[in-house]
């Protein structure tokens, strides 16, 4: 399997919990996707499928071993006990080589034949990261849609990060910035915002999307509690902006204060005018006063902290890229004729 | 160069020829230390100087003979050298006087002994047999583009011809990293280790995301050293192993690995090669049977205790 350096190489990383009715077929419509291209004589090849193994709870490992007999590209990564979708992504691209990297659901929601269309928006786009937004709800219409979308919108608000709400387990990275950013995930990093400390050429490409796993059997790979902690995993990694407001409000309630407290010394000592509550505008100034210092002391110090943490998790000062070979993309990209079927 | 043996009086005596105590050398020898070897001779080992080769190699086979009565089984491994993926085709060309010259003693050394058993073990290099190919299998052909890689390859071919393909192992690691040796040539990762301690800077001499395959010293010694100790059990004779970890590792990573594991922060500069971003990768087919890599992480700490205690090397 060992290819030129001439040619464009892309890795496909599956996290595999609880899809052995799909993997088979997945595997299928990777081997078509790269059949196609070699019959399309294109300088693009799919040069692994690494399916990351995330203690599955059903035959899947079976199923992915006797594939792997005959499939010399598909991969397979076992990790020790189950660590949920995301750690498993991460593990999956870093033992990925590509230049290119997709990452997908194993229950072929995210058909592989639809990597055509992300590769054609990052050439249109020159993106380094092109994310997959469904066209119409993915489970039905039901509440994890809507949960999904009220967190993503939520936390877009509050961290400021314009690209949370286009967030999607499908995706193309650009292979050295997917590797940079799981190199520096730790356990809450999310991955997402992860790379957006890399990259801010993020492009989304409306593709139809739909899990018909959990519209028929209300079965989903991942339980509530998982989507939870991908909610709190999000929450910990973004940068609240909403820190800096509580800041900015503290230092506006020291500054009114102290303002005011000038304006009543001024009434007390220069002009006749009595303050007939005594004590009273003492007290609320002092409270005013000390109040907005404290909010203002502790904003900074989460902001400190939350900092601390950025720092800590490996949030880069800078990153070096290299698009040379972007316009043998486009180039063979452009290639890409007629619509697949699926 | 070492000479390790089993007892004396032994009905099977077993005499090893350790050449080369660099990172991987030392392992083997480490690894042999704890099982029923010893270590008989001490021997320097000049590359540049022909004199005291000659005298290392009469020292060797005055040791041979004298071991001769009970002498029924000679190992050779031979992970020497001094050259490395930048050396200079004349450095190249240099070492590999010294093993000609050292093949032809030991291809004398084996005819004038009566040997039941005799194994030569050769430790060559994956990365510069196979730089620049991504996803290498066992299929894959090597394709050297460097002076180093072509010297690995040709060294290979002349020990296929010189000995029976039951009597050679050929062992392939890819990027090596372990505890310090005297030898000049360290690893990326012993480097960047070593300059995070004494907090110096790093010069890199590749792209940053350039992809490699980093497999720990003491795994390669104790794989090696099994199929010294136990060379008749498995039937495998005349082998190729490739001794990768499978797992590709973009030096960004590495740097983010070693500063957390160290808490220290790592300092480098690129130099002039910092284009050269040709990856070497491995598929997992290639990996042999018992062969156990250890993960980064833990290879990186181990690296660490023995750095930090040195008293717990074996000697």
């Amino acid at each position: 399997m060992t290819q030129d350096s001439g040619a464009i190489t892309i890795s496909i990383v599956i996290p595999a919990y609880k899809g052995d009715r799909f993997i088979a077929e997945l595997v299928t419509q990777i081997e078509k996707l790269r059949k196609r291209w070699e019959a399309l004589g294109l300088d693009l090849l799919i040069t692994e499928a690494i399916f990351v193994l995330d203690a599955p709870v059903d035959a899947s490992a079976e199923v992915l071993r006797k594939l792997s007999t005959d499939q010399s590209w598909l991969r397979l990564v076992e990790l020790s006990r189950n660590y949920g979708q995301h750690s498993a992504t991460v593990a999956g691209i870093l033992y990925s080589s590509g230049d290119w990297l997709v990452t997908l659901d194993e229950d072929l929601q995210h058909h592989p034949l639809q990597i055509e269309t992300l590769l054609k928006k990052a050439c249109s786009k020159g993106a380094d990261v092109v994310y997959a937004l469904p066209t119409g709800s993915v489970h039905g219409g039901g509440y994890r849609d809507r949960l999904s979308s009220l967190a993503k919108f939520i936390i877009a608000r509050l961290s400021g990060n314009r690209f949370v709400q286009s967030f999607n387990s499908f995706r193309l990275i650009r292979g050295d910035i997917a590797r940079a950013a799981s190199s520096i995930c730790a356990q809450y990093t999310y991955f997402d915002v992860a790379l957006t400390w890399f990259t801010e050429n993020i492009a989304t490409v409306e593709l139809d999307i739909s899990d018909d796993r959990y519209k028929t059997q209300k079965r989903s790979g991942y339980h509530f509690w998982a989507l939870v902690q991908h909610a709190k995993r999000l929450i910990l990694t973004s940068d609240f902006r909403i820190l800096r407001v509580t800041t900015t409000l503290a230092g506006i309630g020291f500054l009114m204060a102290t303002g005011y407290g000038a304006w009543v010394l001024y009434i007390k000592l220069f002009t006749d005018s009595l303050i007939e509550a005594a004590g009273w505008t003492s007290l609320m100034l002092v409270f005013l006063a000390f109040g907005s210092v404290s909010v203002f002391i502790m904003s900074l110090i989460v902001e400190i902290l939350h900092m601390s943490m950025l720092q800590l998790q490996g949030k880069p000062t800078f990153f070096v890229v290299n698009r040379s070979s972007d316009s043998k993309l486009v180039q063979e990209v452009g290639k890409l004729r007629g619509q697949c079927r699926f | 160069m070492q000479i390790l043996s089993t007892r004396k009086d032994s009905p099977a005596c077993h005499l090893v020829l350790l050449f080369g105590l660099g990172m991987i050398g030392s392992a083997i020898r480490d690894a042999l230390l704890r099982s029923e070897y010893r270590i008989l001779v001490d021997l320097p080992f000049d590359w540049q100087d022909m004199g005291w080769r000659e005298h290392a190699f009469d020292l060797i086979q005055a040791a041979c003979i004298e071991y001769s009565l009970f002498l029924s089984r000679l190992t050779v491994t031979w992970s020497a050298g001094i050259t490395d993926f930048f050396s200079s085709s004349c450095e190249v060309s240099q070492e590999n006087i010294s093993f000609e010259d050292t093949l032809q003693f030991i291809l004398n050394l084996r005819q004038g002994l009566d040997l039941t058993t005799f194994d030569f073990h050769y430790v060559s290099s994956a990365g510069g047999l196979f730089e620049g190919q991504s996803v290498v299998t066992n299929t894959s052909k090597p394709s050297p583009v460097r002076p180093y890689g072509q010297m690995k390859l040709a060294q290979e071919q002349v020990l296929q011809t010189s000995f029976d393909e039951s009597e050679l192992t050929i062992y392939r690691p890819s990027s090596v990293y372990g505890p310090m040796t005297r030898k000049r040539q360290h690893g990326l990762i012993n480097k960047l280790v070593q300059n995070a301690r004494n907090k110096q800077v790093t010069v890199l001499d590749a792209h940053v995301m350039a992809l490699r395959d980093y497999v720990y010293a003491g795994d390669i010694g104790n794989f090696v050293g099994r199929r010294i100790r136990f060379w008749n059990d498995g039937g495998n004779y005349g082998s190729v192993y490739f001794l990768v970890s499978s797992r590709c590792v973009s030096i960004f990573e590495v740097v983010a690995r070693i500063e957390r594991i160290l808490n220290l922060h790592i300092q480098f500069r690129y130099d002039e090669n910092f284009g050269n971003r040709s990856n070497i990768t491995f598929n997992d087919s290639v990996l042999p049977p018992g062969w156990r890599p250890s993960v980064l992480d833990v290879g990186i700490r181990q690296l660490m205790v023995r750095e930090l205690y040195p008293c717990c090397r074996m000697q």
